[in-house]
């Protein structure tokens, strides 16, 4: 096919080797992405989606919470928390999040609204009035992670039970 | 500092998905490429942007993206090698008024494509008026009529 004599015809720098490798690497790319663009509908890079969201709980169950395993940087994403009350006749709930937590995100609104915030050495403590004779309650964190990459959390109840999780933010 | 990198990252991004893509994907511009164009450059603009729509990172974004783009052309032009592997080679879809058609078809481009360029270009009938037609680096495609 690649006829020698061309050269002298028309100058050109053609390289079919070349060019040949070129569409390989070409096709394989278009695989590639393919694979990339099911896993992201999945939700392996955030945005939701099966496998973005996850849950948690406590081995007693009382306490539970639902997050985003992938988000992203300034993307809002939620936390919501599910506790079953240790005592019937309370009128508040105590939930804390893990200072460093707290320090890698914007918490833009929390439901419901806190009656008051505590600050301690490693924690926030967010109060909430609590409905009496509720079975469960639940509370929802809106916030936008500010650093990426790796993020720790750890979220419980004041004096109570507490879960770990782990967030990987992208970029 | 955050700009340049996601600028950088950007630059090197679209660089990339856009050779693997081939050449044909925005070389010869259709109206729907058009539009992927600018629904490209709108995406790319909010995530290079964010939520900073100062003057200043205006222009360090810029200043980083005319950057990245003076050191590719050096970089091309010292490594002729990086040259190639950025922005392809010549090939010769059409010889002597035959099309190889193996290789139009690999490149993703047929018949009436040739024949559009050839009768844009040289005013060209049939593929028989055509000596050689010529897929070039950038994705066009340019003609070289028979001698009379």
């Amino acid at each position: 096919m690649t006829a020698p004599k061309r050269r002298s015809e028309i100058d050109i720098s053609e390289d079919m080797a070349f060019q040949r490798r070129t569409w390989q690497v070409e096709r394989a790319a278009w695989i590639l992405l393919g694979v990339i663009l099911i896993a992201a509908l999945l939700g392996f890079f955030g945005g939701g989606g099966l496998v973005a969201s996850t849950e948690t709980a406590t081995e007693d169950g009382n306490l539970s919470m639902q997050y985003d395993r992938f988000a992203r940087l300034a993307a809002p994403t939620r936390l919501r928390v599910v506790v079953t009350p240790p005592d019937e006749s309370a009128d508040t709930l105590r939930i804390w999040l893990a200072r460093e937590y707290v320090e890698a995100l914007e918490v833009t609104s929390v439901v419901p609204e806190p009656s008051r915030v505590e600050a301690a050495s490693d924690r926030y403590i967010f109060e909430f009035p609590l409905s009496p004779g509720s079975e469960t309650a639940t509370v929802l964190f809106r916030v936008e992670p500010l650093r990426a990459w790796h993020v720790p959390g750890r979220l419980g109840i004041d004096g109570g039970a507490d879960l770990r999780f782990d967030q990987f933010i992208y970029p | 500092m955050d700009a340049i990198i996601k600028a950088f990252c950007i630059y090197v991004f679209l660089l990339i998905l856009l050779r693997l893509a081939g050449k044909r994907t925005l070389g010869e511009m259709t109206s729907f490429d058009f539009v992927l164009v600018l629904i490209i450059a709108e995406t790319t603009q909010q995530a290079l942007l964010g939520d900073d729509f100062s003057l200043t990172n205006a222009m360090v974004l810029i200043g980083t993206l005319v950057g990245l783009d003076i050191v590719l052309s050096l970089m091309k032009r010292k490594w002729p090698k990086f040259d190639r592997l950025v922005e392809g080679v010549p090939m010769i879809i059409v010889e002597h008024g035959k099309p190889l058609w193996d290789r139009m078809y690999k490149a993703r481009v047929d018949e009436s494509d040739v024949l559009s360029a050839a009768r844009e270009l040289q005013g060209l009938r049939t593929l028989d008026e055509i000596e050689y037609a010529v897929l070039e680096r950038s994705g066009s495609i340019s003609i070289v009529p028979k001698r009379p």
